[in-house]
């Protein structure tokens, strides 16, 4: 018997209605791994997510986390085992400062004063500083992304869970992300949902791909690349 | 931010300590400042919670119907005045948890919140018959609870707290308030609720129980909405159903809307002076005072949909800031502050 | 076999007024997404109309239902393009917008017509269902309301001004992609919604009575009806009418008209409850 995943889905489907929207995922998430979930559009992996972060409670299956079932907790439950999550649309608190942001995250599991050491440290670490007494809502989409990165970092989850952070970004700005994300990875394992293939190569090792709520397969990114099967239903339809 | 907080207890008791002098009618005086309590509770829940409460004459009404009643039935009235505390913030902490981990959203949330004041009005007002008892009191219908027993002095409790005593303690229960909430808005519970107000799903997706925060908000709310109900009771001296009408929930909305959402101070304002307004309209027939409080709401959603607190203090802030900027121009920050809102 | 056919009029008829009063407010919520806290008043002001009407020497049938939505209309012109239109999309302020309306109403009655009750007699006698006596009047109030949810079903389903409203509730940029004044159509519903709210104050009027504060009776159930319902017009206000028009006058009969109306109400926090988007949101999502 293996030694606990992280992240485990058994059988995981997902209906509404009379659509099947995911069908029968089994996923595994190593301690340190870093995966894309990548697929074409309605391909299920957003679906997935929702479900792995508690939005959504699956029809059918079983969620791991470090081995405890979680299927069906609701956010903030899964939040609290360690998971940090964030989703497509930058959400963060509008009219409050960066700092702020960050410092309500952190405060989550610690004391006050241990929220306050960790938010500078996350500022630093991310660069915002200089930003830190703005309100997020006067920022820049970029730099939005930033503090919501921050506010997951904040949290010091083990599991981070990324609904495509590229996604409205300037190439420069993309090549942060990239630095933050191999950074968030030195401490936890993460799932990114993806559509920009160029990112997924710049990041991952390995990806899971998704098709009509199935997983399609699941290899390395250069393998996945020369899969024809992949190309067909995938790259196949961006090209 | 503790110079501040001290600064405005001091000014706050200065102003409410001077108030009879300037206004030497002390009894509207003290509704006024039983007013200020209730729009307090509803400021807090609504502009910093961002729970639009449609009913918050609920608490109030049974804050001061709890302390009749036990008022009645207890020897002493401080402990009446225990219970209808303990009532209302019970109550709102039911009806909360019934509507936020039921997930109803702010229309549903509005019309549950009037809805439970209507049963709570009509009830009321079906109870004249003589089965309607709760302990030794007749719940007395239309006509309400009469004469039942005020609050005495804490040190005599032959002498009943009357007059500049009822004005001096009800306005030491609001600065109080006041402060209490203020400090709790610093704290990290209020600053968990500010950021659920902000971002529900976010706070939701860093690990807080959004529902259990929005509860406990929402019986902060019934309970000081209660406690301006007891003291209420107490400058009456009588308890109708009409505290739990629908013009009395509109009422406390305009006061909270027109002072403005966003501030502890506004709705506090916003009580006064639309309570003094409406208490000098009622000493005339031209005009009738629903029809001005109306055109006042209806101009204020239209025109200043802050209020006037947050309007004025955005106002000066800007000014403020406008004039730091040019000074501060040649120096970089602020240059850089622009580029940056160039990108 | 006399006293079932009296309680089933008699829950007919509860259903009837529900609808009655709820199909102008139902017709705004359902199409413009906007709640007219005011409706009570617009109401009353229909009421206000009739009476007057019929006291100025108009035929009682005429003054029912030609007078009370003609004011009403005329008025909710006045507040669509005063008021209403500056706020849509925006929900909350528009229900405290209208909420200021509905005081500033009630304060403007008693300003012209004085806190006293006015009203005309039941223009129909009542008839004997075996030994117990039935009001002819409730059964016009039965047909009324058929007639009004029928008709707003034909508008909206076959006539092009239903389609164009439907479609431009759905999606006012394709609409205007489409060359529809989608302000124009939001002016019409509203219009609309205020003469059927008018038409049930008329239609009201002779059975309860109008004084300025009268709408607050009317704005609680129809604004409970609605919610209720969800936004489908027709299914939704059917539904939730239905549902509440049994429960209270079963109540009713069991124990005392208040009770009855307070299990109305109670009914309703259950339902939204159990149901967040109401009847509709959840079992007839397609219908209209």
């Amino acid at each position: 018997m293996r030694a606990d995943a992280i992240l485990e889905t058994r059988g995981v489907t997902m209906r509404f209605g009379g659509v099947i929207a995911l069908e029968n995922v089994d996923f595994r998430l190593e301690n340190d791994e870093l995966r894309c979930l990548i697929g074409p559009n309605g391909a299920g992996k957003s679906t997935f997510f929702k479900c792995l972060t508690g939005l959504l409670t699956p029809s059918e299956g079983s969620i791991y986390l470090q081995g405890e079932d979680c299927t069906g907790i609701h956010p903030h439950a899964v939040a609290r085992r360690g998971v940090g999550i964030k989703t497509q649309v930058p959400s963060v608190m509008n009219t409050l400062t960066a700092h702020e942001n960050i410092w309500l995250s952190a405060r989550q599991a610690q004391s006050s004063r241990e929220a306050n050491r960790t938010t500078q440290e996350v500022l630093e670490r991310l660069d915002l500083e200089d930003i830190a007494t703005d309100e997020v809502a006067t920022l820049a989409h970029g730099k939005r992304q930033l503090v919501e990165l921050g506010i997951v970092m904040a949290g010091r989850p083990s599991l981070v869970l990324l609904d495509e952070p590229a996604a409205g970004l300037t190439g420069e700005e993309v090549e942060r992300m990239i630095e933050v994300i191999h950074e968030l990875n030195r401490d936890a394992a993460l799932v990114i949902v993806e559509h920009d293939m160029h990112f997924v190569r710049s990041i991952a090792q390995t990806v899971t791909v998704f098709h009509q709520g199935r997983v399609l397969t699941e290899a390395p990114v250069e393998a996945v690349m020369a899969d024809p099967a992949v190309r067909d239903v995938y790259l196949g339809k961006r090209a | 931010m503790l110079r501040e907080t001290l600064l405005s207890a001091a000014v706050g008791l200065a102003l409410l300590v001077v108030a009879p002098f300037l206004f030497d009618d002390i009894y509207t005086l003290t509704v006024l400042t039983i007013y200020g309590l209730l729009a307090l509770s509803l400021g807090f829940i609504w502009g910093f919670g961002g729970i639009l409460c449609f009913g918050q004459a609920a608490f109030f009404g049974l804050g001061a119907y709890g302390f009749a009643i036990a008022s009645i039935n207890f020897a002493d009235p401080w402990v009446a005045a225990l219970v209808s505390l303990i009532i209302p913030a019970l109550f709102a902490a039911a009806l909360g948890a019934m509507l936020f981990y039921g997930r109803l959203s702010d229309v549903y949330l509005a019309v549950v919140t009037l809805v439970v004041t209507l049963i709570l009005f009509k009830f009321m007002n079906s109870t004249a018959g003589s089965a309607y008892k709760i302990g030794d009191a007749r719940l007395g219908g239309y006509n309400g609870i009469p004469g039942f027993d005020t609050l005495t002095l804490p040190w005599d409790s032959s002498e009943y707290l009357i007059n500049e005593y009822l004005y001096y303690f009800c306005a030491l229960v609001l600065l109080l308030a006041y402060l209490g909430l203020r400090w709790l808005l610093t704290a990290p519970f209020g600053r968990i609720l500010i950021g659920i107000r902000e971002n529900e799903l976010r706070a939701e997706l860093v690990g807080y129980d959004v529902r259990l925060v929005k509860t406990l908000a929402f019986a902060i709310g019934g309970m000081l909405a209660g406690m301006s109900g007891m003291l209420f009771a107490n400058w009456a001296e009588i308890v109708t159903p009409a505290l739990f009408s629908l013009s009395q929930s509109a009422e406390i909305i305009i006061w909270v809307i027109v002072g403005g959402a966003g501030s502890l101070l506004g709705p506090i304002v916003g009580a006064f002076a639309l309570g003094a307004l409406k208490f000098f309209l009622g000493q005339q027939t031209l005009v009738n005072n629903l029809f001005v409080l109306g055109s006042i709401l209806v101009v204020t959603v239209l025109f200043l949909p802050r209020g006037i607190v947050p309007t004025l203090t955005r106002f000066f802030k800007k000014r403020r800031r406008g004039a730091k900027a040019v000074s501060q121009g040649k120096r970089g920050r602020s240059s850089r502050r622009r580029l940056r809102h160039a990108r | 076999m006399d006293f079932s056919a009296v309680v089933v009029m008699e829950i007919l008829y509860a259903i009837a007024v529900l609808i009655l009063i709820s199909a102008g407010l139902a017709v705004i919520f359902g199409m413009m997404r906007v709640i007219n806290l005011a409706h009570g008043e617009f109401l009353t002001l229909g009421g206000y109309a009739a009476i007057m009407s019929n006291q100025a020497g108009l035929n009682i049938y005429l003054s029912i239902l030609v007078a009370a939505p003609l004011a009403a209309a005329v008025f909710g012109f006045l507040v669509e393009r005063f008021i209403v239109r500056f706020l849509y999309g925006r929900l909350i302020n528009t229900m405290l917008a209208t909420w200021g309306l509905s005081l500033a109403m009630i304060g403007g009655f008693s300003m012209i017509f004085g806190n006293t009750t006015t009203g005309i007699t039941t223009p129909i006698s009542g008839f004997a269902v075996g030994q117990y006596q039935v009001s002819g009047y409730n059964l016009f109030v039965i047909v009324i309301a058929a007639l009004v949810i029928g008709g707003v079903y034909l508008v909206l389903k076959t006539t092009r001004a239903g389609l164009v409203a439907r479609g431009a509730m759905q999606n006012p940029e394709m609409a205007q992609a489409f060359g529809y004044n989608t302000s124009r159509v939001y002016m019409f519903t509203f219009i609309a919604g205020s003469a059927l709210a008018g038409l049930a104050g008329g239609v009201m009027a002779p059975l309860v009575g109008i004084n300025p504060a009268a709408g607050a009776a009317y704005i609680a159930k129809a604004f409970i009806t609605v919610i209720s319902g969800g936004t489908a017009v027709i299914s939704g206000t059917l539904a939730s009418a239905g549902l509440f028009g049994f429960v209270s006058q079963t109540f009713t009969f069991l124990a005392t008209p208040v009770v009855g109306e307070i299990a109305l109400l109670v009914a309703a926090v259950v339902l939204l409850r159990l149901l967040p988007t109401g009847i509709t949101g959840r079992f007839l999502k397609d219908k209209v």
